[in-house]
Parts: structure tokens; sequence; C-alpha cells
């Protein structure tokens, strides 16, 4: 296929979607078949074109050197210009396999799961502004393009994180998520505004695949002492990705933004939004890397401490939660620290690895937490507000209010508390009522626990920390921390994704809605069916040559099927010197093989030989304190509100009281007042004078005409006089001047 | 002094007193009266003009049959006994009157109709010309004996007033037919039907106009009294 | 000078006549005496007319022609207006000009 076709194509690559959101909005509003049909139709387009670039390039492995390119000129800046364009290069075209196939799925489950909600056209129409912009910030060849898609993605994820606009709780959640990304945002601008000024553009390929100017940045010092620009610069960016990619400090925005509908937890906070920031990152890894070369490795270090932080903090709040999908949260925040300190070491490969492995296992749990809460909540409904036996396979009432909105929404006044269809301890015993969701979300569980040599999981998460093994035992210390900081992570995430598992499907039903829970349509179980596959299978895609464990050659194997390391040398093209990999080590294979055995294993003993009854205390409460911090979240945003928002708070209103009624008000009055004064003059005017001659002129002619009038008596001889008076006026006249 | 001239002030002063009591008075019979006196000034005028005929026939019109009217009139409307006060205007008519009579004066004046007159006098910038001036301007012409015949005939001819008596004649009948339909004698029913007819029509006009409506007082008794005596 | 009488005393008086006549027919309250007024002023102009014509153009019947002419139609026109005078006293009870005012707007 021809350079230009591709190009065209790329080109046209997001417009699938952001048209259908405009043709959605404006035509099909009140049409709920005709938008499904548009939605999922552009998204379908999408993904067909974004197929068709992905297998025309995949073949090549020098498409990092060379990426396709194509750009306009978009804003003159003096004798120059700011071009504007898209490029395929591997790690769009990696993008573009992944992100348009897990937007597609998660569409189709959409349209099941938010089939009855009232607003569902409007749920629609965003989803599909939010998958255009995403495949824009995909496509994007600068770094400006890019961030205008990733403030666009922001807005969408506002909308749809409180589309459920009723709530309370939903609409603080999208504020709190757009405001803490937007500190985010604020660094990635600092970051964009000193990249430009030191290079004069913002091209990917014109800076980060460029040795002269990674050189320069790399030379400049930057404006605090101490740093390179290219350093500097990198942070800054990162800044953004620490806002948008949910690290610690500002990961305080993600769980609460759980309280979207599900499908935007699958799509936003797992598959893509998050996604774009880890995406920025390797981006701009030259840069890091760069700096490191000429010694200042505050980037990295920064970044790898970031990453692990993350990654242990969000472990350990999983433990602690009950709420299905807060679990997941926290676990996404977990394995994006993984990345992030991926990234830090130097891991390029492994964190893209694993970027992508993650969007697929994250978005099956996601879509599959979201069948479970679909299923329980159909089962208290049938079971409270119907009571027939409507079940097998298509057990939708209509109930005119959306999924996760749950606790309010029930048309019978409950005596009792809420039921929450998303507390785990309210389900249980699913296994058998709903089988494709147990099998599918298993499945995704064990991918993100790291079930070796099955999972994907597995392979890109031992590729991590084979890494950091490497770096630590190469005299890194940033790897040190990076390695038993992930190990124990790793841990604890096993831990609690089998904890979740079993108490979700194991043992018996703990309530009379888990006990009638039904198993969900073909539009919401094939997509959980599909991701399982590429859950199972897209791990094979990296397979070192030189792996071996346990006597099985798996990287022979692969070699065998020509698919060893494939994405490895697919996308080492991005970086302008290719990332050195260490040989394989089969020690830390064996360390993710022993963490996942150890959390697994824990996670059994505890909730899957005895799994919970109705009314049992949960075997993490017996850690008392501790557990109570877990699951209070560690009080971080306690502590942000004290930190923070209170102080700003109280300046707010500080200076809206003083300055801006107090200061600046009394000015407005005082104008007001003189206006007014001046004004109350000209209508006098207008009053006395204008009106006044305008009343006069009518009144005149009114007391004329009434006057007049009185000439007409009707009596003959005023007329008669009248005649005489004027024949001797005419006569004294005639006589006295002439 | 002259006899005439005597005679001409008398008569003067009897008409024009007669007619200054006609004006004033505010007893309409005596009014009647003081007219018929005037009338008989005027017809002595016209003696002392030499228009005999005039005379006589001032006598027979005015004296003998108009007067008659007016006193016919008079009783015939005989309301609130006749009074008759000045009305509303009398100041402004008083004013004007005596406007126009001292403009007249002045016009009239010697200066303007002493005989010889005419005769390239200039009166209102204007040259006074006379058709059928004789050649002998500032004299004083006799009437010649065949006057009467002469005007008898003029009456007559075609050419000259024939038809402008015909005319007269067709205006007095018609005159006089109007005047006998106008004020002929109805039926009481025909004076009640005719009274409710204008009464209606009256309400009509009062619902458009809000015009003052005269009083109707449904008087028909009196009017038919006055019928039956009539 | 007819007998000593210049014209012009003739039309002095016939202007007297004339205006009182004007005066009574402006100035009276009662339409009978109205009329008495116009009778006067019909007087008065035939003693005008009658002494122009005597001291002008004695030989010619014109001015007796319009004299006469004068005299019927005042007769006519007296004889029709008691008529109206009576219809109208019939009719509205009154015959005070001044309420006799319908045609006003």
């Amino acid at each position: 296929m021809s350079k230009e076709l591709l190009l065209t194509l790329t080109w046209l690559v997001p417009f699938p979607p952001i048209i259908a959101f405009m043709l959605i909005a404006l035509f099909a509003n009140k049409h709920r078949s005709l938008t499904t049909a548009i939605a999922v139709g552009g998204m379908v387009l999408t993904t067909l074109f974004s197929f068709i670039i992905f297998f025309n390039v995949a073949g090549s492995y020098k498409l990092g050197a060379a990426p396709l390119r194509s750009q306009f000129a978009w804003i003159p800046t003096g004798s120059t210009t700011f071009n504007v364009g898209v490029a395929v290069d591997p790690l769009s075209a990696a993008f573009l396999f992944m992100v348009p196939l897990a937007a597609t799925l998660i569409f189709i489950y959409s349209t099941s799961y938010m089939g009855n909600d009232p607003r569902y056209t409007r749920f629609m129409g965003y989803l599909s502004l939010f998958a255009g912009s995403m495949m824009g910030l995909v496509v994007s060849d600068n770094l400006l393009s890019l961030f205008i898609f990733w403030e666009l993605m922001g807005f969408c994820s506002y909308s749809l994180i409180g589309f459920f606009y009723n709530k309370p709780s939903a609409y603080r959640a999208a504020v709190k998520a757009f405001m803490t990304t937007r500190i985010g945002d604020m660094l990635l601008v600092m970051g964009m505004v000193y990249l430009y000024s030191q290079t004069g553009t913002l091209n990917f390929f014109d800076t980060m695949r460029n040795e002269e100017v990674l050189h320069h940045l790399a030379a400049t010092p930057a404006v605090i002492p101490g740093m390179t620009a290219a350093s500097l610069i990198g942070l800054l960016i990162f800044g953004g990705t620490v806002g948008k990619s949910a690290q610690f400090p500002l990961h305080v925005w993600l769980p609460d933004a759980m309280e979207g509908p599900t499908p935007v937890s699958a799509m936003i906070h797992a598959a893509t939004m998050v996604s774009a920031g880890i995406f920025m990152a390797l981006r701009f890894f030259p840069l890091y890397e760069s700096a490191a070369h000429v010694g200042d490795t505050t980037a990295f270090t920064v970044i790898g401490w970031i990453g692990a932080t993350t990654a242990l903090l969000g472990a350990l709040i999983a433990v602690g939660q009950y709420d299905i999908k807060r679990v997941l949260a926290y676990s996404t925040i977990s394995q994006l620290g993984f990345m992030v300190a991926a990234i830090g070491i130097g891991g390029y490969i492994a964190a893209a690895f694993h970027l992508l492995t993650h969007a697929f296992f994250k978005a099956l749990l996601f879509l599959g937490s979201g069948s479970v809460i679909h299923g329980v909540e159909h089962g208290h409904h049938h079971l409270h507000a119907h009571g027939h036996d409507n079940h097998g396979g298509h057990g939708h009432d209509d109930h005119g209010h959306g999924h996760d909105d749950h606790g309010h929404g029930h048309d019978d006044a409950h005596a009792q508390a809420a039921f929450d269809p998303q507390d785990m301890r309210n389900m249980g015993g699913l296994w058998s009522r709903m089988p494709v969701t147990f099998v599918t979300f298993t499945i995704g569980g064990l991918a993100l626990m790291g079930a070796p040599f099955i999972t994907a999981g597995f392979w890109s998460k031992d590729e991590i920390l084979a890494h950091a093994y490497h770096g630590m035992t190469h005299g890194n210390p940033l790897a040190t921390v990076v390695f038993w900081t992930l190990c124990i992570a790793a841990v604890l995430t096993a831990f609690y994704t089998a904890r979740q598992i079993f108490m979700t499907f194991a043992g018996e039903p703990r309530t009379e809605a888990a006990a009638h829970a039904t198993e969900n349509p073909a539009a919401m179980t094939v997509p959980l069916i599909v991701l399982a596959f590429f859950a199972l299978t897209v791990g094979y895609m990296n397979i070192p040559s030189d792996f071996e464990f346990a006597y099985i050659r798996f990287g022979a194997i692969a070699k065998g099927f020509g698919i060893d390391h494939w994405f490895g040398h697919f996308i080492e093209g991005m970086l302008p010197v290719p990332e050195v990999l260490p040989k394989f080590d089969p020690t830390p294979v064996a360390f993710s093989v022993g963490i996942f055995l150890f959390g697994g294993l824990l996670g059994l003993i505890f909730y899957g030989l005895k799994p919970l009854k109705a009314g049992e205390t949960d075997p993490v409460e017996n850690l008392g304190g501790i557990f109570t911090a877990l699951n209070n979240r560690l009080y971080f945003d306690e502590l942000y509100r004290k930190l923070f928002i209170n102080p700003l708070q109280r300046f707010a209103d500080s200076y809206s009281g003083n300055v801006d009624k107090g200061f600046i008000d009394v000015f407005l009055h005082a104008a007001y007042t003189v206006l007014s004064d001046i004004a109350e003059v000209f209508k006098w005017f207008d009053k006395k004078v204008v009106t006044g001659t305008s009343d006069l002129v009518g009144n005149v002619f009114r007391r004329v005409g009434h006057e007049g009038r009185e000439l007409q008596t009707g009596q003959v001889q005023n007329y008669l006089l009248s005649a005489l008076i004027a024949a001797v006026v005419m006569m004294v006249f005639f006589l006295v001047f002439q | 002094m002259t006899v005439a001239q005597i005679v001409f002030i008398l008569l003067s002063v009897v008409g024009l007193g007669a007619a200054l009591l006609v004006v004033t008075t505010r007893n309409l019979f005596h009014a009647a009266l003081y007219l018929i006196a005037s009338f008989f000034a005027v017809s002595g005028f016209y003696i002392l003009l030499e228009a005999g005929f005039f005379a006589a026939a001032q006598f027979l019109v005015y004296i003998g049959a108009i007067s008659i009217l007016f006193i016919f009139a008079t009783m015939l409307t005989r309301t609130v006994r006749g009074m008759v006060p000045r009305n509303s205007q009398w100041q402004a008519a008083l004013f004007v009157s005596v406007i126009l009579f001292v403009a007249m004066l002045l016009i009239f004046s010697p200066a303007n109709f002493s005989l010889p007159f005419g005769q390239g006098r200039t009166f209102g910038g204007a040259e006074w010309q006379f058709a059928e001036v004789p050649n002998k301007p500032g004299v004083l012409r006799d009437v010649p004996a065949s006057s009467i015949n002469d005007f008898g005939r003029a009456l007559v001819d075609l050419n000259q007033y024939g038809i402008a008596l015909l005319l007269s004649g067709l205006l007095l009948l018609i005159g006089m037919v109007g005047a006998i339909w106008v004020a002929r004698e109805r039926k009481p029913r025909e004076i009640l039907a005719e009274r409710a007819r204008m009464a209606a029509e009256e309400a009509e006009e009062r619902a458009k106009a809000a015009a003052k409506a005269p009083e109707v007082s449904v008087a028909h008794a009196a009017v038919a009294h006055d019928a039956h005596h009539h | 000078m007819l007998n000593g009488i210049p014209l012009y005393w003739y039309l002095i008086v016939a202007a007297a006549m004339f205006c009182i006549g004007l005066y009574g027919a402006l100035a009276r309250t009662n339409a009978i005496a109205v009329l008495m007024g116009v009778e006067l002023m019909l007087n008065a102009v035939n003693i005008n007319l009658l002494a122009f014509w005597r001291y002008l153009t004695p030989e010619s019947p014109a001015g007796l022609a319009f004299a006469a002419f004068v005299f019927i139609v005042a007769a006519a026109e007296a004889a029709v207006g008691l008529a109206l005078i009576i219809s109208v006293y019939r009719n509205m009870n009154s015959i005070d000009p001044e309420k006799l005012d319908l045609m006003k707007l």
C-alpha cells in the first residue's frame, strides 16, 4: 500500500468518531438505534483505518528512523511557520492497534450496558468524542496538537465522570478529576513552552529523534541551577503524566472517577486516557536519556521514585477496599506506577510493553466488573421491585436510571440502607450464576497477577522486573529501590486480585441479590471474551530470543514463529540510540513466578479455601488500624483538603469578600451611581422636554380642534355674524388701504 | 329748506325710528306693528323718488300681505308670551352693524355721491362708468311719462325681462305650494307619528354625538288644541 | 338733486335701515324677529335701488325691474320662511335660533 494512501488514512483516523459525536449531538439525540449505529459505525471505521495502517507498517523495523509523516503549516511565526500534522512511528502504530480495538469493544459493551439509560445518546456522543480525541492524540506528530487532544480528552473525562450529574458525588468527582489533572497540565504547558523556546519546534521526530537537538538540550543548563534543560523540560512534561496517569501525588482523582459509568472507567481509566500519560512520557524518553548521558540523572531519579512510590501505594490501598471498582482503580494506579518506574530505570521497551498488555487486561477487568455489577443489580431489582422470575439472559427491565448510580434510584421505598451492588461483600457465588463473566474476569485477574507464561501480564511485568534486576546488579541504586518496591507491590497485587476474584465469585452468594444475579447478553459478554483472548496472547509478541525457564525454551519457540522480541525490535526504533537489552537472566523470572505463587496462595488461603459467608468479617480487617488506614485510602484526600484546598478556599473567600466586594465593587458602584444620575438627567429631559413637546403639539392641535369645533354652533345667527365680520373686514381693508 | 326735504326728514325719522323699535322691542307683536310703520315710511320714500308704482306695490305686498303673515306667525308660535330678549352675541352684532354703518357712511358721503358724479371721479381707484349715461352728466334728468308703460312692456318682453318674470312667477308658485305643504294642518295621529319618528331620529343622533337634545316634551295635546282651534 | 334732496341722503337712510335690520337679524332670539330684520334689510335695498334709478338712469326700466324682482323674491321668501318657522315651532316647540343648533357637530 502506498505511503500517500497510508498517510491519508492516518489523517482520517481521528475523524469518524468526532463526526459521530457531532451527528449524535445535532441529529440523533432522540434516537437510540441511530445513535448506536453512528457511534459504533464511527469507531469501526476508525478501527478499520488503524488496522490497515498498522498491518502495513508492522513489518518494518525501520519505521522509527523513517516514520510516515504529513504536515501542513498552521501558525505563521515570523519567518517560519509552526507545522502541525500526523505521523506513524512505532509507538503510535502500536497504539493504533490497541486503542481502536479496545475502544470498539467498549463501545459494543456500552450499547448493552448503558442501553436503558435515559441519557444513552449523550453517553455515546461523549464516548465518541473521547475516542476521536484519543486517536487524534495518538497520530499527532507534535506536542501542541497532542496537548489539544489531551485537553479535549480531559473535558470528555470530566463530562463522562459527571455523567450522572444529579448525584453530588459524581459531579464533585468530575471537578476533582479535572482540577487535579489541571495541575499536571500546567507543568506540561511550562515544559512545552520551555522546549519550544529552546528548539523552535515541537515536532516529535524533529526533537526526540534528532541527536543534535538532544545534545543541545542536554548541554544547555536549565533555569534551575544544577539541571540541564533536557532534564527540566523532561520533568515538566512528565508533570503532565503525573496528573493524567494518576501518579503520586496527583493520584487522588482516579478512584473518585469511578463515579462514572463502568464503560467509562474501562475506556478512560484503563485503556486510553491514563495510557496517554505514559504514551507522552515514552515519547520524551530520549530527553531523559540524553540528560542522563551527560550525567544529569535528575529526571530519571524523580521519575523512578514517583513510579515506585505510586506502585506500592496503589497496591497497598487496593488491599483495603471493598468496592469492586475501587480495587481496580487503585490497581490501575499501581500498574501505571510500574510503567513509570520502568521508564525511570531506562526500560523503554518494558514500559511500552506493559502499557499495551495492561490496557487489555485492565479493560477486561473493568468491563467484567461492570458485568458483575449489572448482574447483581438486576438480581436486586428482580427481587425487590418486581418479584417475577424474569431470568434467562435478558433480564433487563426498563429501570429508567442508569447503572452505577446505585443506591438512590430504586422506585420502592426501602426501609433499610441502600443496597450497593458494587460492594464485594454483597457478592459471592457468582461463578455459577455468571459463568462467562467469571471465566473472563479470572483470566484478566490472572494476567494482572502475572500468572506465569500463560498470561500477557506475566511477560510484561517480568520484563520490567528483569530490567530492574539487571540495573540493581549493575550498581544502579535507583534500580535497587525500584526492584524491591515493585516486588512487594506485585505480591500485594497478586493478593488483592485473588481476594477480589474469590470474594466476588467463589463460595455461596452472600445476599439475595447475588443469588438472583444473571449473566448478561452477548453484547456485553462477547467483548469480554475478545479481551480475554488478547489478555492471554498479546504477551507472546515480545518473548526474548534467549528466554528459557524450567527447561522450556520459550524464546526459541517464539523464534521459530518469527515473533521473538518482535515488539521490542519494533518499538526501539523510536529511540535515536537503541536500548541495550540485558542478557537473559532467569533470576527475575524466578522472582516473578514466586511472587505470583506467594500472593496467589495468600489469597487462596484467606479467601479461596473457605469463601466468606454472609456476615463474616473480611480477614483483612484483622489488620486493625492498618486496615482502617488502607480503607480510608491513607487519608490523602483529607490531607490535601487540609493542606491545599481549605487555605485556598479561605483565600478565595477573603479575596472575594474584601478585594472584590469591598474594593473593586466600590468603584463599580460609584460608576453606577454617576451613570445613573446622568441617566436621571436624561430621563428628566426626555420626560419634560421631549415628551412635553410632543404632548404639547398634540394638545395644541387637540385644543385648537376643540375650540375650533366651538365655532360650529349650529346657530344661524352666529354664522351670519361671522360672514358679516369677514365682509366688513375686507371692506375696511379695501377702503383704508387703497 | 324745501318741503320735500322736510318730508324726507320726517319720513326718515319715522322709518328709522320704527326700524329701531322693531329690532329692540321685547314684545314680538309690537315689533310687527312697528314694522308696519316702517313700511309706511318706506312707501313714502318711494313716492318722493317718483316711483309711484312701487309705493303702491309696497302697500299691497308688504303692508297688506307680509305684515299679516308676520302677525299670523306671531300668533301661531306664541312661546313664553312672545318675549324676544337679546341673544348672546348682541354686542358683537351691534358693533359690527355700527362699523358697517360707519363704513357705508364713508362711502356714501357727499364727497363721493353728490352730483355731478361719475365724471372721471375715481372711487376706490377705479373710474366709475355708467352705461346708458346720457351725454349730459351732472344734471338730474326727468322720469319720462311713459316710464310705467316701458316698465310694463319690459316685463313682458321675452327679450328683456319676460323670462325673469315667468321665473319669478314660478318661484312664487313653488313658494306657495311649499309653504302650504310645510305648514299644513296635521291630524293628531299624524302629528304623533311624526313626533315619534323625530324622537327616534333624535335618540339616534344623541347616541352618536351626544348632542344637546332639544326638549321634546310631548305637548301634542297643546298642538292638537291649536290644530283644533285652527 | 331732486327737490333739494341729494342722492346721498337716500343712501345714508338706506344704509342706516340696512344696518338696523342687520342688527335685528343677528341679535334677536326669535326667528320671526330675525325675519323682520331681514325684511328691513330688503326694504333698505329697495330704497337704494330706486334712489340710484331715479338719480342716474330714470329713463331706463332696468332699475324698476330690479326693484320689482326684489319685491317678488322678498315676498316669496317671507312666506316660505314663516311657514318653515311654524313647522319648526311645531316640532321643536321653540323658534329661538340659539336653540336650533342641530347642525353643529
